[in-house]
This record gives structure tokens, sequence and C-alpha cells, in this order.
């Protein structure tokens, strides 16, 4: 994804949500985007997949897949991708499943669509089974035969596992897949899913605004605000020292398990969409803020080992000690 | 402390409504065509061609012609200018919207927001069996058990139909509200101590403004043509008011040679209902709320 | 420690539903004290959102007592004393549908005070619960579509304040708020408390808030107790295989709390719904360290240690104290 820039239309004007996102993933790679609410990730992920709303907008930018601009791919190009290459988990276990067909017709449906052959009814149903089992369901049969009211959130998101990896052969792309879901449930789901990405050397894109659940997941981290990325690294680092000061105050505002009481968090508020600021969009609420930072979006400032930080502060002209 | 500072304009509340009917262009043109009926039957008396065509009048000379400069829609068999009693004829309709949704509307409204809020209560259960007695029998039926004791006539074929019409009200209330009442800022104000009147009026009904007025607005088309059906049957307006449906009645005979008599008639009752379902169109998108 | 102001004893509540008795709440006892923060945790299908509403009287419970400084709870609120509504309020969840849509935020604020007496004047005092929760005045205008989450979650608190109530029972305040938001009004709450002399039944899934808030903790599971203590001992010592299960399924960020989580603990079975509780133990079937008598027997609630609540056939037997 390069440079990607997407506002949707409201009746008070355009939001100009995404400006100018930079995310690349690589074979295998697992890669987390993590943020707050409205802060453009699924934005981000649905404009890959060209899924936007009917008043979103992709004003500029390109997103390539080994090679290809998936924007300017025809309908049939991209249906293929869909079919066979890309797939998504989505945040509500419901949501992607029909709930007046029982599993066994959903399945066989995406089974059928994204096979190259013609393939009889005991082929998809074996098939369908093996996809089951690889997410880990109990009794498959009797999955199959259920409607998905009669499955428990748990057991719904592992359906949507299992229809994302009959299509999914190269990227997976989950958006929030443990949020609704109890933390013992979202623990189990969560290392499910790591098993199957690293088995099958699929890619992923995993998004959450739960910052645990993806440092004990990715390998690279983009850390989102405002629409816009500020910073981006190996897991370990970003994490155990952020140097961006939305990332720093992000993880001291989470409440430790180890105690220390309630921390403060941050003051201020989102900027509105409408009318972003010309420059660095967290300049609201910044401690550090410099008068440049009103000036112009800085650039990611490549910090140490991978990691860089979308802030005047690692500007060599600013100050920044090399 | 002083709080009472300038709340947003009219034109800042509202706005958005508009807004958002406008936005499609079907509206507009719905919106256009009853506002030009409206017109046209507020004014027949003084803008129709001949407007002694609309009481009792024969004038044989001139009767079945064809539709000419002088009488755009023709005149029927007994001289009658069509394109006049056309114009009176969205009166007598009008009429029976207006009077029709005054009276059902508010009680069928009311009752369904009892319904809705005391659900676990007899009365609750009471009310909605009537309306479901009600709307299980055909409109119809209703109206010829209706007129059977009255007199047929114009009247009693608004009251007919008021009879028939309320317990759709009171069902499509009765289904949201008793599904609003189970929200939090409901339980909120039950535990603030708000008195029933006040949640049901306050709190809940606000939340269903939406769907009554857009069901109020695709009702007049609803309305017209069960009050045409009626007449149809000679069951509504008497002769020689005219109406609607009685003049698509009266010139069936003359089908399909003096097709103009029962047509024009039928094409405004068309444009009618079809120009209210898509006002009804334009007020459901203003109280929808916009995604993102 | 004072007298309890709250105690519930035996508390039961079931639902009949058309697929059979939902057992929400069985035989649950704790006691809370004046000016303490009570936490409740658990999952969903836990029980605890059933206590919360029967304390503060949405439904009444189906047996047992439940007293607040004397006066007998039983009843549901449309039957309660006047004072006692007055003395208790809720703060829900969701911040969406806490407050009604259509109102504005001075006319949510209202309701609470035409009914009850107050000193000052509507206006005055509506200013005055605006200050207290931290909010601009002008918000008093505002519809509750104009604000975020956790502006929405400070005017339910203003809201509830209005009648001065000395207990208030919160229901997940802020799960669903961003991080940087949920310390901002974690914040207010800790400071009305202090301020106006409150005490609060917290209810919450999110451990690691509850580490930092409470001061003791209850957690529930299928509508039993299994565990109370005084926060830092249940966090550092916790007894039930349940509360150790949550506890190391914890996604956390740190190294120093991942430490400090005990073992990790692994389900052996699936969740069973609220429908089929097992029999004896309703946790034997996910739990490693099932014994015969698990399946047969429910185990006591016992005081183990000092103020530390338990209920599992392992303990006093295997317990040995270090």
């Amino acid at each position: 994804m390069e440079n990607l820039k997407v506002e949707y239309k409201v009746y008070e004007g355009w939001l100009k949500v995404l400006n100018g996102v930079n995310i690349s993933v690589g074979k295998g790679e697992k890669v987390g985007i993590i943020g707050e609410s409205a802060c453009g990730k699924t934005t981000t992920v649905k404009s890959m997949l060209r899924l936007l709303a009917s008043n979103g907008r992709i004003t500029q930018g390109k997103v390539t897949y080994q090679g290809d601009n998936i924007l300017r791919m025809s309908h049939g190009e991209l249906t293929n991708l869909r079919r066979k290459k890309v797939s998504m988990i989505f945040q509500d276990p419901s949501a992607a499943l029909n709930p007046v067909f029982t599993i066994k017709e959903q399945m066989y449906d995406i089974i059928r669509i994204s096979a190259d052959e013609r393939l009889s009814t005991s082929q998809v149903h074996e098939r369908a089974m093996g996809f089951l089992k690889q997410a880990a369901l109990p009794e498959p049969d009797r999955i199959l035969d259920s409607y998905p009211f009669q499955l428990s959130g748990g057991m719904k998101q592992r359906v949507n596992i299992a229809f994302a990896l009959i299509s999914a052969n190269e990227l997976l792309v989950a958006d929030e897949p443990g949020t609704s879901l109890d933390v013992t449930i979202e623990d189990q789901i969560m290392r499910l899913l790591k098993e199957i990405v690293d088995q099958r050397d699929l890619s992923i894109i995993l998004i959450s605004h739960a910052l645990g659940t993806v440092k004990n997941f990715v390998d690279r981290v983009y850390v989102m605000y405002a629409g816009t990325i500020v910073e981006e690294g190996p897991t370990d680092r970003v994490f155990n020292d952020p140097r961006h000061p939305y990332t720093r105050m992000l993880i001291d505002s989470i409440p430790k398990l180890t105690g220390g009481g309630v921390p403060e968090g941050i003051l201020g508020q989102v900027p509105s969409y409408l009318t972003p600021p010309n420059g660095c969009r967290f300049v609201t609420r910044c401690p550090y803020k410099m008068p440049v930072c009103d000036s112009a979006m800085p650039a990611l400032y490549s910090v140490a080992g991978g990691q860089a930080a979308a802030c005047y502060l690692y500007d060599e002209k600013y100050g920044a000690k090399k | 402390m002083n709080t009472k500072r300038p709340g947003p304009s009219f034109s800042q509340k509202y706005g958005k409504y508009w807004y958002k009917f406008r936005r499609n262009k079907l509206s507009i043109v719905g919106l256009a065509a009853i506002i030009a009926v409206v017109f046209v039957a507020v004014f027949a008396p003084w803008i129709s061609p001949y407007p002694q065509s609309a009481g009792l009048y024969v004038n044989f000379n001139q009767a079945s012609l064809s539709p000419s400069a002088a009488h755009l829609f023709g005149t029927d068999e007994y001289g009658r200018d069509v394109l006049t009693r056309l114009m009176f004829g969205f009166r007598y309709s009008l009429e029976l919207v207006v009077v029709v949704l005054s009276l059902d509307v508010i009680p069928g409204v009311v009752l369904g927001l009892i319904a809705g809020y005391f659900i676990s209560r007899w009365f609750s259960t009471l009310i909605m069996r009537v309306a479901d007695v009600f709307i299980a029998v055909p409109p119809l039926i209703l109206a010829l058990s209706v007129v059977a004791i009255l007199k047929p006539g114009g009247i009693n074929a608004f009251l007919a139909i008021a009879l028939a019409w309320w317990p759709w009200y009171t069902r499509l209330v009765y289904g949201q509200a008793s599904s609003i009442r189970n929200e939090d800022f409901v339980h909120a104000a039950q535990l603030a101590g708000a008195s029933s009147t006040h949640i049901m009026f306050r709190e809940i009904l606000p939340n269903i403004l939406g769907s009554i007025l857009t069901k109020v607005s695709l009702d007049g088309g609803w309305t017209i043509l069960i009050g045409a059906a009626l007449s149809y049957v000679g069951l509504g307006a008497q002769a020689p008011t005219p109406d609607l449906g009685t003049m698509i009645s009266d010139g069936s005979a003359y089908l399909p040679a003096q097709w103009w008599i029962s047509m024009f008639p039928a094409l405004a009752i068309v444009i009618v209902i079809l120009g209210f379902n898509l006002i009804g169109d334009g007020v459901n998108d203003m109280f929808s709320s916009e995604i993102r | 420690m004072s007298e309890p102001i709250l105690s519930a004893h035996n508390l039961t509540r079931y639902f009949q539903t058309n697929k059979g008795v939902i057992k929400a709440v069985e035989a649950v006892d704790f006691e809370m004290h004046e000016g303490e923060v009570f936490g409740i945790v658990g999952e969903s299908g836990s029980g605890k959102t059933t206590i919360g509403n029967m304390i503060i009287g949405i439904y009444p419970p189906t047996s047992g007592t439940l007293t607040y400084k004397g006066e007998n709870l039983s009843r549901g609120a449309n039957r309660r004393s006047k004072e006692l509504k007055r003395d208790i309020q809720m703060v829900f969840q969701n911040p969406a549908s806490s407050l009604n849509p259509k109102r504005t935020v001075r006319q949510a604020i209202e309701v609470p005070l035409k009914v009850h007496k107050t000193d000052v004047s509507i206006a005055q005092r509506v200013d005055e619960l605006l200050n207290l929760v931290e909010l601009p005045l002008e918000f008093a205008g505002r519809f509750p579509g104009e604000l975020g989450g956790g502006e929405k979650q400070l005017v339910s608190i203003a809201r509830a304040l209005g009648t001065n109530p000395s207990l208030l029972v919160l229901d997940e305040p802020t799960s669903a708020l961003d991080v940087s938001i949920q310390a901002k009004m974690i914040n207010v709450l800790l400071r009305l408390k202090e301020r106006l002399g409150l005490s609060y039944i917290f209810i919450t899934h999110n451990l690691s808030l509850m580490r930092n808030v409470a001061d003791r903790v209850m957690i529930m599971y299928l509508g039993k107790v299994r565990e109370i203590a005084p926060t830092e001992e249940f966090f550092r010592n916790p007894l039930h295989p349940y509360t150790k299960m949550l506890l190391s399924s914890i996604p956390v960020i740190t190294d120093v709390e991942e430490r400090a989580k005990p073992q990790k603990i692994v389900s052996t079975g699936e969740i069973t719904g609220a429908l089929n509780i097992p029999p004896g133990c309703s946790f034997h079937p996910r739990c490693p360290f099932v014994m015969d008598v698990c399946k047969s027997a429910d185990p006591p609630l016992l005081e183990i240690e000092k103020n530390h609540w338990v209920d599992c056939h392992l303990y006093p037997n295997e317990y040995k104290k270090t």
C-alpha cells in the first residue's frame, strides 16, 4: 500500500480519513495494525480489498499485490484474487454468516467457487470437513448441519476462520477477530490462528485496538493515529521502546496487571476529519510540540533497527541525536 | 451561571432532514406531484374549466366527446367534463385522507405506545388482540358492515376506513416501542423515577417518529386506494359527487370505445399513490442515520 | 472495617425461557462496605450483570436476600421506596444506548432531577453536575450523537449523580471506550468517589483494570461465586483454577506483567451455555485439576485465608500455606 488517501462523503463535507498510508507485507510475514477506534485501520484494509462503503473514495495512492495494482484490476482479476489468494475475518462473528442458511450450505458454496475444477458433492464435503478440522472445531458433522445461531461466539469465529482458509492461500486479513469474545476464548482463537498461519506459511494482517493481543502475535507492527501511520517497526522494539509520543502515551495509559494505579490517559481529542490539521495530526495533544509540527506532516524518520516514527523529534534538523 | 446559550437555528436543526430528503430525486418528484394535486384540489372550484360538471348537470349534446382542446380529458356519458370531475374528485380523496389520518393516527399511536411499554400487563394484551381483530377483517367487508348499518355515503365511507386503519398504527408502534423499552436509557429513566407518561412520550416516542411519519406518508396513497375501491363498489360517494372510484366504475361500461372516461381517473389514482409512495421513501430517508 | 452496607445472602435469580430455565445467579453470598470499590469480574454468562441489575432493581431476585443499609432490595424498582431509588444509581456499559439519541444532554440529566427535589434550580444543578464530571458547560445543548464515547459516559455519570446517590453500580463502564479515554474516565470516577463519599460496585471482565480500581474482587463463573479476596491478594495469590486460567490468558504488554501472571492454564473443554450447567462444580468440564468429587458435589464457599474465600474442592484439603 503506497501513499493511500481515502475520503468519505457525509452531510457536512468530506471526511479526509487516510492521509498517505504506506504498509507492506512480505510472504509469510505477520503484520499488525494497532490504533484506537476511528483511526482508520478498518478503512485501510477495506480500501486494500476494494470493499469501501459507497460514500468512500480513494483519492490517491496504489495497492500492489505481487506487483499488480489492485485498484486498477478488472472485475475478473479482483474476483480471482478474492477467491484464491486473499481473505478476511471480521470482528463480529455473526456478520459474515448468513443466518438463514446452514453452515454446510454456505461452506459448500465457498468451496465450489474457489475451486479450479468441478467437484462432486462428496469431494466438497471432504474438503469442508478438512477445513473445519483445521480450525479445531469439534464434531465437524454437527457443525455443518447447524445454523449460525446455534453456535457460540467462539465457534462462529472458528467457522469464519475455516471459511477464510478456503480462499486465503496467501494472505489473511483479520479485523479485530477476538474483540467480541471472552478473554479465554479469544486466547484460544489467537493461538489457533497463529498455528495455522505458521503451518501454512500465510501472510497475515492483524488489526486490533488491544495491544496485548497484537504484541504476542505479529512480527512487525504499524501504529495508526487519525488516519496516519505514526510509528512502525519490529514488534519488540516498538513495544519496549516506543518512540512516537502517541505510542508512548498509548502504552502508558493501559492499566498494568501488576498494579501501579490508574494511568492518566491522553488529554484532548482526536482531530475532526472534516478539517484535519495541515501538519502532524497528533499536534493538538502532544506534549512535545514544536512550531514545525503545525506546518507539514512529518515523514517517517528511521530510528533504529527497522523502527521508524513520524515525528519531528527524530529529524536531525530539529535536534535529534544520532 | 447561565447555560442558556442560543441553541442551533431552525435551519441548522432541520436542514439536515431536508438534505436527506432531497438527495433522492424521485422523492422530490413525488413531493411535486402531491403539491400539484393538493393545489388542484383546493382551488378546483376556481380553476376547473367547467365547474358545473361537478354537480347535477346533463348536456347530452356534449356527451361522450373524446379529448379535445375544449375538453382536455373529454366528457362522460352525461356530457360532464372529465377533467373538472377529476379535479373535484381529488377534493374528495384528499378529504378522505385528512379525515382518516386525523382520526386514526393519534389514538393508534397512543394505544401502541401503551401496549408496547406495558407489555407484560393485561391491558397490553387486550389492546393488541382487539387490534388483531380489526386487522383480520378485510377492509372491504368491514366497510360493507358499517355501511349496512348506516346508509352508503361519503361520510360513512370515511368512518369505515378509519375503523379499519387504526390498528396498523398500533401494531407499528407496538413493535418498535416494545424493543426500545429495553434500551438502557429507558432503564435509566425508570431508575430515576420518571413517570410512565414521560417515558412513553418523551423517551420512546421521539425514536419512533420517523417510522410513524413514513407510514403516514405512505398511507396517503393507501387510503385513497381503499376509498376508490369502496366507491367502485358503490359504497362510497354517491352520485353526483365526483369521485375517482365512482368515475372508473361508471366509465367501465363504455370501455374500450370511450376509454377516457375511466382511464383518466385511473391514471390519476396511480399518480397520487405513486406520489405518496415517493414522499414516503423520502421521509424514510430523512430519518435514517448515515452510515459512518 | 465498618458494618457492611450491602449484603447478599443466597441470592438467586432464574430466568424462564422457552428453551428452559437459565440459572443466571445461584446462591451468591457477599458483603460490601461503605466507601469501598467492590469489583465483580467474570466472562459473559457469569451472572455479574444480573447481580448488578438486581441491585438496581431491574428485576427482583428469585430467592435469597439482598439488603442495602438495612432495607430489603427484593422488590423491583417500581415498587421500591423513592428514597431507595434515589440512593442507588447505575452507569451502563454501552454509551450509545445509555442516552436517548433524540434528547439533549441537558434533557437527559434533568430527568431524575424533575422527580426528586433539589435545593437549587434545575438548570443550576445541571451545570453543577457537568462541572463535577469535568465536562464543559456548553455540552448541555448537544445531542448524544455529537459526543464521543467517553463524553457520553460522563453524561451518564452526571445523570446518575443527579439524585445524590450513595451507591453507584458501574456495569462495564469503560469497555466500549478506547484505552486513552478509559483512563480519563476512571480517574474522574475515583475523584468523584473521594469527593462525594460514594461506594462503587464495579463490574468488568478486564482484570488489568480491576487490579487498579477495586478494593476487593469477586470472580464469578456460570452464576456462582468462585473466589473473593482483597485486590492485591487476589492477584498475587489466586487460588481458584478458573481465576488462574483467566489471569494466565490475559494478553499483556510488558515483560514484568508477563512474569506476574500465574502459570498458563489451558481449558480442557468447551464452555457450556447457561442452559446446560454441568452437575457438581459447574467448572469441572474445563478444569485441569478436576477430581471425582467435582463431578457430583458442588463445593461450598469457604474462607481459606483471612478475607479470602474460595469455592473449590481443592481447598482446604490440598492447600498448604507456603
